[in-house]
């Protein structure tokens, strides 16, 4: 008998989704997700999910195109 | 030019047909070893230390090969040798030398029909492309018209008749030279047919064809407007050969008999600088003349008099016999009878002015105009001379006693003749109803015609018909002549081209017929050689004028004491009076096909292509007329359909009819015709064809009538009719600032006491801008000045600007002309003006104003003397033909163009620079750069801007809406050559030649405007430093330059100029009182401003004012809280004080 | 004195309980929502698709070809003159603009807002919005004289090194139009994600319907298409993590580009010295204008879809009704706009000005003046009655009335204020030619043209975004499941 590959539990509500979730992240298991066709709103709390890098991304780009727009400008000598 | 005259090589180098390239016309032997090459040398490889020097030369003679490939048109000299304008040394007469590039300037005259203008034309590369006056001639102190303005572009007309031919068959010139000969020598008489002039050359001709050919031949002039009658009537009335020759520059008060002085007697240009001169205030001890003006039609005259009286022109006679027996000379039961006709009111007037010409004896002028019948004429010598003004402000010149026939003396004894030779005239168009105009052409067996195809062409062109050579006649510009300009000087007519159809003038006809060989016949210039008398033929012809050959005027001045009774007549009821006139776009219809006239804007309608009937307000009301409806005129039995256009101080009663349009021959200007694309127009009914010839008056005309009486019905057919101003009121705004010349005394004394305290505003008494120029001065600048922000970037040597004087400004559009010559300002035909897409740089802005026109005032029955009716004029404006207020009007006219401003709102909302500010202030224009959103013009208050919507320059008008998708003949040519112009290639040719080569030509979709005429600025700059050398004298004054547009100007109101020379006129204008600034609150920094205009009203008169009527509306506008600002207004001047 | 006193009469009455109107109605299911709305583009299109695509699509074309007679004959196809430099190309480049910005509302200022109801019509608003972007962009290319130099309003230095000029709200126009698409297009992408997802895997799964060779091979191409721009995605928790705060960031980010766009485009007008243009008020009032015209095409657009593909489930009336809501509240925001113009030009004391707005409401142009005024100002005032604003096919009509009123509007400020300035010699009228009217015509079936292929290829309601707002989404409600949970979920 093989090893299985993953397990697999399909549930029919988000509260019954969200319950079986904050029991596998209360045993302690590393590799496992949640699917849902909708986002389930304090889904991230109970798989215990921090922020999302997103922000950063997002605060890193608008520097660059500060720069590129206004920095040649600002910290630069004229031409 | 002095080109290689001593070695005479001039003569044999030009001889070939096409004047190939620079070298070659100067006699200089390159040319073979060039067309060996396929190349000149240089041109596919460039040698090793190849400067840019090398570069421009080599394109100079490139582009002198590239014209030899000009279709048949090819420019070559003149053979004979001219003289160009330029200094004058002790060693002789040094022309200006010829620099590739560098135009040249000749000096020459447009003859007219009782003289001549006397002209400097611009000359580039062998090409005349403008000409303006010649300011150094006495005769006419550099004033000119427009039609000599727009008389280059005749030159170039693709209608010309390019070919000699007879029987249908062309020929040679050789060949029709070999035919005339033979009937000059053959038996039988001979009519001459000519239009009329004043040539010693012409003159001295025919009296050595009257010797040689004795009673064999006859001489008859025809002229459609007939300004012969000035001297006619004086010699009648002195009874000696005379002319009269008025100074209006000496008269202090004028009096004008339906004379329009200022814009269709001839020598217009010359009157209105005399007239104006006497007008250009600059303090209160300035004087200025008084001008009543007694007229049916509202003309230019007029329009400018600081009092007018509407009367019917057919009691414009009994005027005159009114003023004649209050002056004590005619008092017969005829007078008595005539004068009953005239109103109380006219008579109240008529005293009332006469009171001020005989407190100014010898310093008044009655004049008559040419409308007028010979018996009027004589009585205002009459006048005259009891006023004491004969020999004052008139005086007389002797007239060469020669008479001539008339073309109905020619008609009622053509049987006398065997044959008729015409030397230009068309009598098949303007011959009048009552000449037998066939019968003389059938009889014509040489003919000198301007057009290949004219309103003649269908008879002579007959092969079965006719057997007449036909001849094609040459402009003045290419043709060798002289003239009696207006006192008599003689001026020399210089060519600058040879004959670009190989032409031939009336003189060399002439010489033909005058030789008794006629093998030996001679050239035209050595006729007008020999006619010259003077002492240098160079000096003659570089001058342009024969010094001390002015005529002395007659001093031993008598009355005959026979005075002719004017014939009574009266416009019997439910009729009319129509006055024949002269057109002021298209004279006679000699300029019918010239697209520069078609094009201007009438200076009265501002109507162009057309000519319409004018009426008054009332007189349409009477008779059921529709403004810009058709109606039906009947003259005498015959009957034209026409539009009708109500006329703002127009007589009542009175019909006028420009003369001049609706020609039927083969002429693609005068009979200019497009489609309503039903595609644009929204006319979803099927494509209608307009005909826009205007309109042919002489189908109602005996010959030689100016006035008749006839039937008008409307019928109510719609007319599309082009005009420039939709607008007539300027709404209360103060637009043109009016005031009268008390107003201006008392205000300037006032200024004189107070000047240096605080609270006083210089312009009080001028309306200004609405209560706005005060508080708008406060709020700061709408935009950031470009030299506040950087003052380096302004030039300290030049700083351009302009002022016009509005008090001078005459409105008649020479200077229109004038511009779209120099900038090669494209027309863009009728269609396109209708949808207000004329391109003029400048334009002339006329409004009326009303004596009632106060949108408060009620009349009697408390209803809004004002009707409001919406939305039914033309275009969607108010009906402002069907108000009252319009019957007798005051006139102002506004030159309008670019006014340079120094934060101009055009330049910070272009996206892409393509109109920016130069260091010398000059709001420039690159029109490469130019992408066409067309938001500069958005953003312009005066809307100068001038849009390409199509390519004008290079699609031919009928066709601005086809494109190459519409038509796949154009999507072929496109494929193959995307350059290629769509126009008719020999037109493309000919108006290329038109064009000046210091101006660039835009393209469509490009943005277009007024830029001080550029071209001329750095032409002027690049020579003043070239004369500075190393020193550093390189600021313009205004002897080194002036604008298109002010040389132009007749009346000088004009002044362009350097604000950092302190000895400007400009700065001088500036700092006279009457400156203004248009929509000055929006502190645009506008570097043109204008003098205010000040009327002269004489305030015992009846219909005087105590304010220009401008000034009354602008008080009753609502937004015009004018009076109780005036308080404020310190207080406006004193922040701005501040601000420094 | 009777004992009796007398006892205040107690009325007990049960208090009526506040229950919030559920945005999906009838209680539907999840798969009912998925089937509903991915049927519309797995099932095969009507024939009224068909018919309208082809009329559409011809329009469109009638469209190039007129801009193609306007690129190589002239502007002066157009009924262009010289006081009316700009004419149909600009008010209708507003027009759309203006139509374009309902979408982001919805999409970015709703969404911070919480407003839930915005679910149902995002998407459809957002890709209307894309698609009247495209419309009005067409505009300002053309319009200008010569159309093959139109690119040096971008920023590139040619080999001239002339940038273009920074102070002309031309140029901010390309800014502020471009970074408005940009953003509304990513914006409206990254929506569909979840809901390509959805329709790739639903493909998937119906390849075994296939019958024919061809439909397999469409099948095949879809699948890997959808999957393609789905971009793998697989509905994990850890995915939604990422994509809910990308998403809440972007909102933030668009939220000024809803008033920057017509701010910006108002000073195309505002910026400039033309009586009638020159007013501090046009940002605001532009502003309002548009989220109005745009509300009144999303309604226009709305109506009609949700009866044809049976939707009224997830648009309720409610959703209508708080549309209307937001209509009225614009529609007031114009009309007083309109109001304080006259106020201002009237006590502002300058007489150009005050000309300018009399000239507009009694000038030659009136009838415009009064048309916007009648469908701006007046029609939307029925949204005070409940009635007007739960009846379709009364918002229907209103809706077309806004937005032949908000077209109007953009036409007086345009016309009105060009045609008589400062001095009156140079007063013209303008009217359009058959060019002008077709080539606006032509935008709408552009506009056709692209709806409908969205219409064909792509959900037109946000599948997971609805499903996220009903009840049994929430897992603390019953139909969450909280029941079946022990202590229900926290």
């Amino acid at each position: 008998m093989s090893k299985p590959f993953a397990i697999m539990a399909e549930y029919e509500t988000p509260a019954e989704t969200m319950a079986a979730a904050k029991k596998v992240h209360g045993e302690g298991y590393q590799k496992w997700d949640v699917h849902s066709p909708f986002p389930i709103h304090g889904m991230d709390e109970v798989m215990g999910l921090d922020n999302a890098k997103v922000g950063w991304f997002t605060f890193f780009g608008g520097g660059d195109w500060f720069y590129n727009g206004y920095g040649h400008d600002l910290f630069h000598e004229q031409i | 030019m002095k080109m290689n005259s001593k070695t005479g090589q001039v003569g044999n180098a030009v001889e070939s047909r096409y004047w190939r390239s620079i070298g070659e016309s100067m006699g200089e032997v390159e040319h073979p070893e060039w067309s060996d090459r396929e190349f000149p040398e240089g041109a596919s490889e460039l040698p090793e230390d190849f400067s840019r020097r090398d570069f421009l030369k080599l394109m100079g003679a490139s582009a002198g090969l590239a014209g030899a490939g000009m279709l048949g048109v090819g420019c070559r000299r003149p053979e004979e040798l001219i003289v160009p304008f330029g200094a004058e040394t002790s060693e002789g007469i040094h022309g200006q030398e010829y620099v590739h590039g560098v135009p040249m300037y000749f000096a020459t005259a447009m003859p007219t029909r009782t003289g001549a203008i006397p002209l400097l034309a611009e000359s580039n590369e062998g090409r005349p492309t403008k000409v303006s006056g010649n300011a150094d001639c006495p005769a006419s102190k550099g004033a000119a018209n427009g039609f000599a303005y727009a008389s280059i572009l005749n030159l170039y007309d693709p209608d010309r008749a390019r070919t000699y031919f007879k029987n249908g068959k062309e020929m040679s010139k050789a060949d029709a030279v070999e035919q005339l000969k033979s009937l000059a020598q053959s038996e039988g008489r001979t009519a001459f047919l000519m239009p009329s002039a004043n040539s010693p050359s012409r003159d001295r001709m025919i009296g050595l064809i009257k010797d040689r050919m004795g009673d064999r031949v006859e001489f008859y002039v025809h002229e459609a407007i007939d300004f012969g009658i000035h001297a006619r009537a004086a010699s009648k009335a002195f009874e000696q050969s005379i002319t009269p020759v008025w100074k209006f520059e000496k008269a202090e008060v004028i009096l004008s008999l339906d004379c329009d002085f200022m814009g269709t007697e001839e020598d217009s240009g010359l009157y209105t600088c005399d007239f104006t001169k006497n007008r250009k205030l600059a303090s209160a001890d300035d004087s200025m003349n008084r001008l009543y003006s007694v007229e049916g039609l509202l003309t230019q005259t007029g329009a400018n008099a600081d009092h007018r009286l509407r009367a019917n022109a057919s009691r414009i006679g009994a005027v005159a016999v009114y003023i004649a027996s209050k002056l004590g000379v005619l008092s017969d039961a005829n007078s008595q009878k005539l004068i009953q006709d005239l109103t109380q009111e006219q008579k109240h007037w008529i005293d009332a002015c006469l009171e001020d010409f005989e407190a100014n004896k010898g310093k008044g002028l009655v004049v008559a105009g040419y409308r007028q019948p010979e018996e009027v004429h004589i009585l205002v010598h009459h006048i005259n001379g009891i006023l004491g003004n004969n020999g004052n402000t008139v005086e007389f010149i002797p007239v060469a006693t020669e008479q001539f026939g008339t073309l109905k003396d020619l008609s009622e004894d053509l049987g006398k003749y065997d044959r008729v030779v015409n030397l230009g005239c068309n009598p098949i168009y303007d011959g009048g109803v009552d000449i037998g105009s066939k019968a003389i052409v059938d009889k014509t067996e040489f003919r000198l015609t301007y057009f290949k195809k004219d309103e003649s062409h269908s008879s002579l062109g007959k092969p079965s018909t006719r057997l007449c050579i036909n001849a094609p006649l040459a402009h003045y510009l290419e043709s060798w002549g002289d003239a009696r300009a207006n006192d008599g000087t003689i001026v020399s007519i210089q060519p600058l081209i040879a004959p670009l159809f190989d032409a031939m003038s009336e003189l060399e006809v002439l010489s033909i017929y005058a030789s008794v060989n006629p093998d030996t016949y001679q050239s035209a210039y050595d006729i007008v050689k020999d006619t010259f008398s003077g002492d240098s033929w160079e000096h003659y012809l570089h001058q342009g004028y024969q010094e001390g050959s002015k005529s002395t005027p007659v001093t031993d001045l008598e009355l005959s004491q026979e005075i002719p009774s004017i014939a009574y007549s009266t416009i019997p009821s439910k009729s009319v009076e129509v006055v024949f006139t002269r057109d002021y776009s298209v004279d006679d219809g000699r300029f019918a096909n010239n697209g520069w006239c078609q094009e201007v804007p009438d200076p009265i309608t501002k109507i162009t292509w057309d000519n319409v009937m004018s009426v008054s307000r009332k007189t349409a009301e009477k008779l059921g007329l529709e403004h810009g409806k058709k109606a039906k005129l009947t003259v005498q039995g015959k009957s034209i359909e026409a539009p009708v256009w109500v006329q703002p101080g127009m007589s009542d009663n009175t019909v006028s009819l420009p003369l001049g349009y609706g020609r039927e021959g083969d002429l693609r200007i005068a009979n200019f015709e497009y489609e309503k694309r039903p595609l644009i127009n929204n006319n979803f009914f099927g494509a209608k064809v307009i005909d826009v010839g205007g309109f042919n008056f002489y189908k109602l005309r005996s010959s030689g009538r100016n006035l008749d009486f006839g039937e008008i019905e409307n019928t109510g057919e719609d007319y599309p009719l082009s005009s420039t101003q939709e607008h007539w009121s300027m709404e209360g705004r103060p637009i043109v600032r009016e005031a009268t010349l008390e107003e201006f005394r008392k205000s300037e004394k006032k200024r004189a006491k107070e000047l240096g305290k605080e609270e006083y505003n210089e312009k009080h008494f001028f309306p200004d801008n609405l209560g706005l120029g005060s508080h708008a001065r406060n709020e700061g600048e709408i935009y950031e000045h470009p030299y506040q922000e950087r003052p380096t970037l302004k030039s300290d040597v030049n700083q351009w600007g302009m002022s016009i004087d509005l008090n001078s400004c005459m409105g008649c559009n020479d200077c229109v002309i004038a511009c779209q010559s120099e900038n090669n300002i494209p027309i863009v035909g009728k269609e396109q003006v209708a949808n207000g897409r004329e391109m003029h740089w400048l334009r002339i802005d006329r409004y009326y104003t009303g004596r009632n026109h106060n949108p408060k005032e009620k009349d009697s029955d408390g209803l809004p003397l004002i009707k409001k009716i919406k939305d039914q004029g033309q275009n969607g404006d108010d009906v402002q033909h069907a108000e009252e207020w319009i019957d007798d009007p005051q006139v102002v006219n506004m030159p309008m163009s670019c006014v340079h401003c120094e934060n101009a709102p055009c330049e910070s909302v272009c996206p892409v620079n393509a109109t920016v500010h130069d260091d010398e202030g000059l709001n420039v224009m690159a029109y490469n750069r130019c992408v066409g959103t067309r938001y500069c013009s958005n953003n312009c208050a005066w809307k100068v801007r001038r849009f390409n919507y199509f390519d004008y320059n290079k699609r031919p008008l009928e066709n601005l809406y086809e494109s190459p998708l519409t038509k796949p003949a154009l999507f072929l040519d496109w494929l193959s050559d995307r350059e290629k112009p769509s126009k008719k290639e020999d037109e493309w040719d000919l108006l290329e030649l038109a064009k000046n080569p210091q101006v660039s030509v835009r393209m469509r979709g490009v943005m277009e405007k007024c830029d001080y005429c550029s071209s001329r600025i750095q032409a002027a700059k690049i020579n003043k430093k070239v004369k500075a050398g190393t020193g550093g004298d390189v600021m313009i004054k205004d002897a080194d330059l002036k604008t298109a547009c002010q040389s132009a100007c007749s009346a000088d109101a004009i002044t362009f100029g350097n604000l950092l020379d302190k000895d400007s006129r400009v700065v001088e204008e500036k700092n006279n009182p009457r400156t203004y600034e248009t929509l000055d609150f929006l502190d645009n920094g506008a570097r043109t401003t204008y003098l205010a205009k000040v009327r002269n009203p004489n305030p015992k008169m009846p219909d005087s004012y105590e304010k220009p009527f401008s000034t009354k509306e602008y008080k009753a506008t609502e937004g015009g809280h004018g009076d109780d600002h005036g308080a404020h207004k310190g207080h406006g001047h004193s922040h701005k004080e501040d601000n420094h | 004195m009777s004992e009796s006193t007398v006892q205040p009469k107690v009325e007990t009455h049960t208090p009526k309980e506040l229950v919030r109107v559920p945005l999906v109605s009838n209680n539907r299911s999840f798969g009912w929502i998925t089937n509903q709305v991915a049927g519309i583009l797995e099932g095969k299109m009507p024939r009224w698709w068909n018919v309208a695509f082809a009329i559409s699509f011809l329009v469109t074309m009638m469209c190039f070809t007129y801009i193609g007679y306007l690129i190589l004959t002239g502007v002066g196809v157009w009924g262009l003159n010289h006081p009316v430099a700009w004419g149909w190309a600009i008010v209708n480049f507003v027009f759309w603009i203006g139509i374009g910005h309902a979408g982001t509302l919805i999409s970015a200022v709703l969404f911070l807002l919480r407003q839930k109801w915005r679910t149902s019509i995002n998407r459809t608003a957002e890709a209307m919005t894309i698609f009247a972007v495209i419309c009005a962009g067409i505009f300002p290319g053309i319009h200008v004289g010569r159309v093959w130099f139109a690119y040096w309003l971008l920023p590139i230095p040619n080999a001239n090194a002339i940038w273009p000029q920074f102070r002309s709200p031309l140029l901010w126009d390309v800014f502020a139009v471009s970074t408005y698409f940009t953003v509304s297009l990513l914006f409206w992408y990254m929506g569909l994600i979840p809901d390509l997802a959805t329709i790739r895997d639903r493909l998937r799964k119906n390849a075994s319907k296939c019958t024919t060779g061809f439909e397999k091979l469409v099948n095949r191409i879809k699948q890997y298409l959808y999957g393609l721009f789905s971009m793998g995605w697989i509905g994990s928790n850890r995915h939604w993590r990422n994509y809910e705060k990308a998403y809440l960031l972007l909102a933030g980010l668009s939220t000024p580009l809803v008033l920057s766009v017509h701010s910006i485009v108002s000073f195309d007008f505002a910026v400039s010295q033309l009586p009638g243009w020159h007013t501090t008020i046009f940002p605001p009032y532009f502003v309002a204008g548009a989220i109005f015209s745009g509300f009144g095409m999303v309604l226009t657009l709305m109506i009609p879809m949700r009866t044809i593909f049976n939707l009224e489930d997830i648009i309720t009336i409610r959703h209508l009704e708080l549309m209307c809501k937001v209509i009225l509240a614009t529609g007031s925001i114009v009309g007083y706009a309109y109001g304080m113009e006259f106020f201002i030009a009237w006590y502002g004391g300058n007489p150009y000005e005050l000309y300018a707005f009399k000239n507009r409401a009694f000038g030659p142009y009136w009838w415009s003046y009064w048309i916007m005024i009648s469908c701006n100002v007046i029609s939307p005032q029925f949204f005070w009655f409940k009635w007007c604003r739960t009846t379709p096919w009364f918002i229907f009509i209103v809706s077309i009335f806004v937005n032949i009123g908000m077209w109007f509007e953009r036409f007086v400020i345009v016309v009105t204020s060009l045609h008589r300035d400062y001095l009156p010699s140079s007063w013209g009228y303008y009217s359009p030619t058959q060019v002008d009217i077709l080539t606006f015509v032509g935008t709408f079936g552009l506009f056709m043209v692209l709806f409908l292929l969205f219409v064909r290829y792509l959900p037109t309601i946000c599948i997971f975004e609805v499903k996220s707002v009903t009840a049994q989404a929430d897992p603390h409600t019953k139909e969450g499941g909280a029941d079946k949970v022990e202590g229900g979920a926290h």
